[in-house]
């Protein structure tokens, strides 16, 4: 994936910077992906507020674990942490609910690729991830940028489209043809989830 | 345990770098499609109608056809009305069709596809998206001829900005947490004293310590608390010559996680024969004059129950930020979001784990805190022709909660049938009369 001068600077700055305890690494994160960041976490947990303290959250977590792997853009590493702030933000929130879900997450249309979503089934994280790593290679590029949009960073099928230049019902067409080929896959790698 | 559920949302964290690597450039993908924004000139032709989904208030003006029966019927809908009344008013002269709405910014999705066949301009104003849309004569194009800020939030900004590189600068030790908290609070409270500020800004996680000798100052949260600006346009026809010109004036008030929209057409005028755009700007000059009284007198009472909600969480952050307390309110621990409860509880955690306080809040802005809960009471339902519930079933329909004020508030179950006939269920809050609540 091209990477341009100024990104690959910004990213070496942010790395030196954690190295040597410097917490302007962490404003200059702020200051250039914060709102992207804020916006991932917001269409997860659907508050503002828990949105902000996801990116706390993460801010906090890659301070205390900044990254080691030199392939793996800044960025690319602390959309993982918010996500994995918002999601468990969001599982807190489901459990806490005792009035009907009127949330309607987009990540809710994965349950198609499940036969048993509440279920704990035996499958290890490390298969699963192989799986939709699998599935994930076997896509073209556009298709795998149209998955990663809708079920990485959880944006709307409209917002999809118009970042892939595509029509919204070709959106759903297509996801709803991935969600049927995830499933398949999973159960080539014996993942009956 | 996680769930299969979870376990596949969590696979994703766990990709290949070069995948997450182009999950991260898809993210930060900008739309391939193009949007026009209030810097932009734009042309509405007066074949697109627009039918945007309205998540606020909409106004719409009707446009006078009875000398030019070529003229489109505007789309009369009954509204709330968050400006003054004298806007909806017969005009005085010929209106070029001017609709504003107000949408939400907090995400990117502007809520309607049929907003892709038609271009409307949109501003921001940091929680919310007004969208203006031009319904013009055939052959007409309309044009934003300018767009600017009225009100001084650079200001404020720059103040506070200030403050924190300076508090950056310093060495400190451990224990300067309550220190720097403290020189900040006393700041934004300098702020409001001095009318620059009009409610306390959003104050959690304020500072975070990350080592004992350094800390993270969350500067993305102070925020001016009112916005105020001005939008000119002005109507070309085929030709090029501007035939009408008109002004709208906008203003926004923080609220905790949202704006208040107040907006007011200043002026907007059908030319009777086309008009120079040094004639059309001297009229827009003369709608300018009146701005700042119009502001001055929007008024921003709660007109949704949205506003009423974040009004009443302001004036409780205030009130916990007098006692020193660590501000994170966790909104509404089984009231958020679902319409069918007319009130909201709050709770607001202090520093220790078991400090908490609990607010019961409504929709026209007042609150209260509770001081005892009763929880909820079940009873079997009798009713056969219930809907709510299959076989043998219960409803919780009783809570009462004593507040600190010494009233009495219950929720009481309600069961209406909307106009289309369907059974509805709702929670109300019901309070004593006083005597029985001293």
């Amino acid at each position: 994936m091209p990477y341009s001068n100024e990104e690959a600077l910004l990213d070496i700055s942010i790395r030196n910077q954690l190295l040597h305890r410097n917490e302007a690494a962490l404003s200059l994160v702020q200051a250039h992906w914060g709102k992207l960041l804020q916006g991932l976490a917001y269409r997860i947990t659907g508050s503002l507020a828990d949105a902000e303290e996801c990116v706390n959250d993460a801010l906090m977590d890659l301070w205390q674990h900044p990254p080691t792997d030199p392939d793996l853009p800044v960025l690319a590493y602390i959309s993982t942490l918010v996500r994995r702030r918002a999601l468990d933000k969001l599982r807190y929130r489901r459990a806490q609910r005792r009035a009907q879900d009127a949330l309607v997450c987009p990540l809710d249309e994965l349950d198609e690729c499940l036969s048993d979503p509440e279920g704990q089934g035996e499958a290890d994280a490390s298969a699963i991830r192989d799986a939709l790593q699998a599935f994930l290679d076997d896509l073209d590029e556009g298709n795998r940028k149209i998955f990663l949009l809708r079920y990485y960073a959880v944006m709307s099928n409209r917002d999809v489209a118009l970042r892939c230049g595509i029509g919204e019902r070709a959106v759903e067409m297509r996801l709803n043809r991935m969600r049927k080929r995830l499933r398949s896959v999973l159960h080539e790698h014996g993942i009956y989830l | 345990m996680k769930n299969n559920r979870d376990k596949l949302h969590s696979a994703f964290d766990e990709l290949r770098g070069d995948t997450l690597r182009e999950a991260a450039a898809a993210l930060e993908a900008p739309v391939v499609q193009k949007r026009n924004t209030f810097r932009r000139w734009v042309g509405v032709t007066a074949a697109c109608l627009s039918a945007v989904m309205v998540l606020g208030a909409v106004v719409t003006i009707p446009l006078l056809s009875a000398d030019d029966p070529s003229l489109p019927d505007t789309n009369q809908m009954a509204v709330s009305v968050p400006s003054t009344d004298a806007t909806l008013e017969a005009p005085e002269e010929n209106y070029p069709f001017v609709r504003v709405q107000v949408l939400s910014a907090t995400t990117d999705d502007n809520g309607d596809k049929e907003q892709e066949k038609e271009e409307s301009v949109s501003v921001d104003m940091e929680y919310s998206r007004i969208m203006l849309t031009f319904n013009c004569a055939e052959g007409e194009t309309a044009e934003i001829t300018s767009h600017r800020t009225l009100n001084s939030k650079n200001a404020v900004s720059k103040r506070m900005e200030t403050l924190l590189l300076q508090i950056e600068s310093m060495e400190f030790s451990g224990n300067a947490l309550k220190i720097l908290e403290r020189m900040l609070y006393r700041e934004i409270r300098t702020l409001e004293r001095n009318g620059e500020i009009e409610t306390v800004l959003e104050p959690f996680r304020v500072i975070t310590q990350i080592s004992d000798r350094s800390f993270l100052v969350h500067k993305n949260l102070f925020r001016p608390t009112f916005l105020s600006d001005v939008v000119d346009f002005v109507i070309r026809n085929e030709n090029g010559e501007v035939v009408g010109a008109g002004s709208v004036c906008l203003a926004a008030k923080m609220l905790y996680s949202s704006n208040m929209v107040r907006y007011e057409i200043l002026g907007s005028k059908r030319f009777d024969a086309p008009v120079s755009d040094e004639d059309a700007a001297a009229y827009i000059d003369g709608l300018h004059e009146n701005a700042e009284a119009v502001i001055a007198g929007m008024d921003f009472s709660p007109v949704t129950a949205e506003e009423g909600y974040e009004l009443a969480k302001i004036d409780i952050i205030k009130l916990c930020y007098g006692n020193g307390e660590v501000i994170v309110p966790v909104d509404s621990l089984w009231t958020n979001s679902a319409s069918f409860w007319e009130f909201r509880i709050l709770k607001i955690r202090g520093r220790a784990q078991d400090e908490e306080r609990f607010f019961i809040t409504f929709p026209d802005g007042t609150w209260g805190e509770i001081s005892e809960d009763s929880g909820w009471i079940y009873e079997e339902c009798t009713d056969e022709k219930c809907t709510f519930g299959e076989g043998t079933h219960e409803h919780h329909t009783g809570r009462t909660f004593l507040l600190t004020d010494g009233r009495t508030v219950s929720v009481e179950r309600q069961v209406y049938v909307d106009e289309n006939g369907q059974s509805l269920e709702k929670y109300v809050p019901v309070f004593a009369p006083e005597a029985e609540s001293a």
